[in-house]
This record gives C-alpha cells, sequence and structure tokens, in this order.
C-alpha cells in the first residue's frame, strides 16, 4: 500500500518531462523508418511476410540499441528530477519508508521501460497496417500475440541487470554527464566485445544482454542470460539500497 | 507545563573528521512555541534542522521530537512535521497545484487541502504556470504551502525568508503568527537575521560556530542585551571626552566613543557631563545591538 502511494507519487513527477517525450519519439523513430523505406519497396522485397515474424524481427534494433540507449537515458533523467530541483530533501523528509522511495523510483523506471516496450509495438504494428494499406500483400496471417509478448518479456528482463547498475550509479552521481557517458560508453563495449575482439566473457557482461539475445549464435542461451541479468539486478540493487540508506549526506 | 516538542541532548556532528561542525547542542523548544533559530550563515543551523528531520545520520547524542527518537519512530514523526529545508525543493515542470499533489497522498490529505494551503500563501491563481517560471518569492510561498500541506503540529523553517521581499517577509511573519496563535502549531525557524525573527518568535537559541551561545525567552535575551549595553557618543571633541568619561571606561572607534551604560539616568548624567565640560554631543544613542554584536558579546561572555 505504501509502495503504491510512492509509486503514484513518482510517476506523477514524470508529467511534462523529457523521459515521457523520449519514450514516444524513441519508439516511434525505428518503425518511423522502416514505415518509410516500405512505402517505395525494392523489387526482391520479401512479401507475404507474418504479422508474428514482423513483430519478432521488429524488436532486433530495440534489443542492441535502442533499448539500452533509452534505459540508460531515463535512468539518468528520472534521477536528475530530484538532483534538478533538489528533491530529495523533500522526498527524504516525507513520511514514506526509505525502501518504498527506493523501489517507487526503480519501479517507475520499469514503468517507463514497459511503456517504451508497448508505444514500440503499438508503431510497429500502426505502420505495418498503414503500409499494407499503401502495398497490400506486405503481411499475412494474423500475428501470434503471445509468441510476441513473451518475446517482449524476455527483451524486458534481459535489461533489467543494466537497470540495475544504471540506476545505482545515477543515483550515486549528481551530475547528468556522467551517469549518461558511463553508460553508452559501458554499452558500447559490447559490440566490440561480440564482434571486434570475440571475446567469451561477453555472456557474462550485463550491458550485452540484449544483444546476445537476438544473435543467432546465443539465442540459444536467451534463458541463460535472463538469469545473468536477474543476478546482476539483485546484486546492484541491493547495492544501491544499502548505499542510499547510509550515504551520510543524503543529497 | 507545555510539553517539550524537541530536545536534544549533547548532540554533536562531524561532516569531516578534523572539523566539528556542532557540539553539545542541547535544544529545547517547547509545545506552541515560536523558536528562533538563530545563527550566522555557517554556524551549523542547517546541520542541526538537517538532524533533526533525519536527513543527516545522528553520530553523537540524542534527538527527541514528539517524545520519540527520530531514528526509531521516523515515519511517526515526519507525519507531524511540515519542513522547508534551505531551498525550496519543487519540481520545476509541475504546477504549484501538482507540486501539492505529489506529496497529498504521502500525507493521506484531502484533495481540498491542496486549495486551502495555497489560498493561505497567496498562490491560489497561479493556474497552469510552472513552478520553474515563479519568481524566487513563489517558489519560496510554494514551498511554505507544501510544508503546510500536512496541517503538521510542528512546523520546521530554515531561513525561509531568502528571497522575499519586504513585503514578502511581513506576510511570512503574519503567517507565523496566525498558524501559531490560531492553529497552534509549534515553529521552529531559522535565520541569520535577529531583527527578522525577534517580532515573531517566543523564544531563541543562538548558535555559533556550532556551538549553542544562548537557548531562553526573548525577555530574557533582551535583559541580556541591556545588560551588556553600550553608549555610542560623538562630540566636537572626542580627545577631551574620551578623558572626561574615564570612569566609565570608554573605548574609542574611528569617529565614535562607545561606554557601557545601564540605564537611561546614566545616559542623561554622562549627557550632562559632556556638556558641563563644553563639549557639543552631536550624537548620543545606544549601539545598535545587532546580532554580530551579540555574537561577539555573547563569546566574550563565554570565553
Amino acid at each position: 500500500m505504501n509502495l503504491l502511494v510512492s509509486l503514484r507519487s513518482e510517476t506523477l513527477k514524470l508529467k511534462r518531462t523529457l523521459s515521457v517525450y523520449l519514450c514516444i519519439l524513441g519508439a516511434a523513430f525505428g518503425p518511423l523508418m522502416s514505415f518509410l523505406e516500405n512505402l517505395h519497396p525494392h523489387p526482391n522485397q520479401k512479401r507475404g511476410q507474418s504479422w508474428t515474424i514482423h513483430f519478432l524481427e521488429g524488436r532486433e534494433p530495440v534489443s542492441i540499441a535502442l533499448l539500452p540507449l533509452y534505459t540508460v537515458l531515463v535512468c539518468t533523467l528520472l534521477m536528475q528530477i530530484e538532483y534538478r530541483d533538489k528533491g530529495w530533501k523533500q522526498v527524504l523528509t516525507s513520511p514514506q519508508r526509505m525502501i518504498d522511495i527506493f523501489l517507487a523510483k526503480f519501479l517507475s523506471l520499469h514503468a517507463m521501460i514497459f511503456l517504451f516496450l508497448f508505444s514500440y509495438l503499438c508503431c510497429l504494428g500502426i505502420t505495418a497496417f498503414t503500409t499494407e494499406l499503401v502495398q497490400p500483400g506486405l503481411y499475412n496471417g494474423k500475428p501470434d500475440i503471445t509468441a510476441i509478448l513473451i518475446a517482449n518479456v524476455q527483451v524486458w528482463i534481459l535489461v533489467l541487470g543494466l537497470s540495475a547498475i544504471q540506476f545505482w550509479i545515477s543515483l550515486r552521481l549528481k551530475n547528468f554527464i556522467a551517469p549518461v557517458g558511463i553508460g553508452v560508453a559501458c554499452w558500447f563495449l559490447s559490440p566490440m566485445m561480440i564482434f571486434e575482439f570475440k571475446a567469451d566473457i561477453v555472456q557474462y557482461y550485463p550491458y550485452a544482454f540484449t544483444i546476445l539475445g537476438v544473435l543467432p549464435d546465443h539465442k540459444a542461451n536467451i534463458v541463460t542470460y535472463q538469469w545473468y541479468s536477474i543476478a546482476t539486478a539483485v546484486i546492484f540493487l541491493s547495492i544501491a539500497f544499502l548505499e542510499f540508506r547510509i550515504r551520510k549526506v543524503r543529497m | 507545563m507545555k510539553n517539550t516538542i524537541i530536545r536534544t541532548n549533547g548532540l554533536s556532528y562531524k561532516y569531516a573528521k578534523a572539523v566539528q561542525t556542532l557540539s553539545d547542542i542541547n535544544l529545547e523548544v517547547a509545545q506552541g512555541a515560536v523558536y528562533g533559530f538563530l545563527g550566522p550563515n555557517g554556524s551549523g543551523k542547517t546541520t542541526t534542522l538537517s538532524l533533526l528531520l533525519g536527513l543527516l545520520n545522528n553520530q553523537q547524542g540524542t534527538i527527541e521530537i514528539f517524545g520519540k527518537n527520530i531514528r526509531q519512530h521516523r515515519m511517526d514523526i515526519l507525519k507531524r512535521i511540515g519542513s522547508l529545508i534551505e531551498v525550496p525543493s519543487l519540481y520545476g515542470h509541475l504546477t504549484a497545484k501538482e507540486n501539492l499533489e505529489v506529496y497529498r497522498p504521502i500525507y493521506g490529505v484531502k484533495s481540498d487541502r491542496i486549495k486551502e494551503v495555497l489560498k493561505t500563501v497567496g498562490l491560489e491563481d497561479t493556474g497552469k504556470k510552472t513552478a520553474k517560471k515563479f519568481s524566487l518569492g513563489m517558489k519560496q510561498r510554494l514551498a511554505i504551502a507544501l510544508a503546510l500541506l500536512p496541517n503538521p503540529e510542528l512546523l520546521i523553517l530554515d531561513e525561509p525568508t531568502n528571497g522575499l521581499d519586504p513585503n514578502g517577509i511581513i506576510e511570512l511573519r503574519q503567517l507565523i503568527k496566525m498558524l501559531n496563535e490560531q492553529h497552534g502549531m509549534t515553529i521552529l525557524i531559522s535565520s541569520h537575521i535577529l531583527s527578522e525573527v525577534e517580532k515573531t518568535v517566543s523564544h531563541l537559541g543562538i548558535i555559533y560556530k556550532g556551538k549553542m551561545l544562548f537557548q531562553g525567552t526573548l525577555p530574557e535575551l533582551h535583559s541580556f542585551q541591556q545588560r551588556d549595553a553600550k553608549l555610542c557618543i560623538n562630540t566636537s571633541d572626542n580627545e577631551m571626552a574620551y578623558r572626561v568619561l574615564g570612569t566609565y571606561q570608554p573605548e574609542r572607534t574611528e569617529d565614535t566613543i562607545l561606554v557601557h551604560c545601564s540605564g537611561n539616568n546614566e545616559i542623561a548624567t554622562i549627557n550632562r557631563l559632556l556638556i558641563q565640560n563644553n563639549l557639543d554631543v552631536y550624537l548620543l544613542r545606544p549601539q545598535e545591538n545587532n546580532l554580530e554584536q551579540l555574537f561577539i558579546n555573547l563569546t566574550t561572555t563565554a570565553s
């Protein structure tokens, strides 16, 4: 109950923030590009593709770049709401349990991630439907909603670890640039480790889990990566909460 | 006898090992009091208030609010407190109403309370204007509205007049009086300007370099001030005046002479003495006992 009250307070703070605009713009970007491309299809364009495949293949740009980078940015923006407006003092002197404040922040981050994934699916659907009206016969059959939802839940689980690390970093650093810089650099290391260095250690690297989840060579291990991601989230959230509780000067 | 709302015992705090920010602070705020917590910038006021509100972890000493320990009963205590620490903590992208709405369910108050507090601070007509477009004074008033939202029994205001124009300061003074007299709110208000709070407060605590120099009622402070009052004199010949007033142990400043004096009769005697010695008296007034001077006096007394 207390957590719900804190969560409501956190979601109210998001009104008119950059996070919301970023969520919609970020979700619309990929499908819009694909829509523009499909308006004038090249002669060898594959026709009659199933709707389910369209949605499943559509999550690739999300898993590789959009979702990790969006998570890095939103994590920082969520904390900046408090740092920029010196809101921590008011939050911490209000009658909320520390754990509720902490979890409400993390849950609001994940509400934004869900909103992003949902908006992306909607944009994929709307743009594909519009393309179908202009170029009939591009898509075929009925979408398998369950398979699409499972695939998206998997993406969400794979980003859990990264989100917990970024949450911890953004909570520690008052500055906006540093957490974003660290996040982008850590994410950029993933494709380098996978394609450039072909390092095996990448399968333990939380910033790479969403990418590994869509790569043909690694897809088979997706459940293992999900467990690694959950374990990373538990470890880093615990550290973050301990620091949040014991830090001498609380913002 | 009235209950004590805030009681600290031997409160000490260090930000760094070598620097003792607070040392043996024994604060006592009675129920229904308007307690002025005075001290120059950097004296430890905000640190003390942050400790009271649990923003800083207590290192040494005890803090009791409403007779309970803040660490063990944090939630119960904070439900009954409204606070404003240093600068207003407002969300710039939200309107005044939305800023209050963020905290309304946390304090468990009804929606009508938002209208009430906005009216109290004169911000009921700000409509869709977001807080970042507010003037500093408006922000300060909104932060006070936020502190009043839970209809608290104890209101803690740290330098609430920062950014307020003279009119705003007078309005705040009236608001504090009204909240104290009509709603029985206990108010702890910090400031570095004595004249700003002495018209409002019933009790005072003076902190200097992390130590409490004085704690008591306003009349007690006034009697201390009078006991230590000095007369400021300027005459046509200050050298001669200095010699004439030798028995009063005068002190020389650039343009004036300062002498200790203990009342109106003594002032008249000094004036007569100067005139009898053919000195023209240009200035004869009590030395302004501003906070800085008071600190010096208190520090001297303490040492």
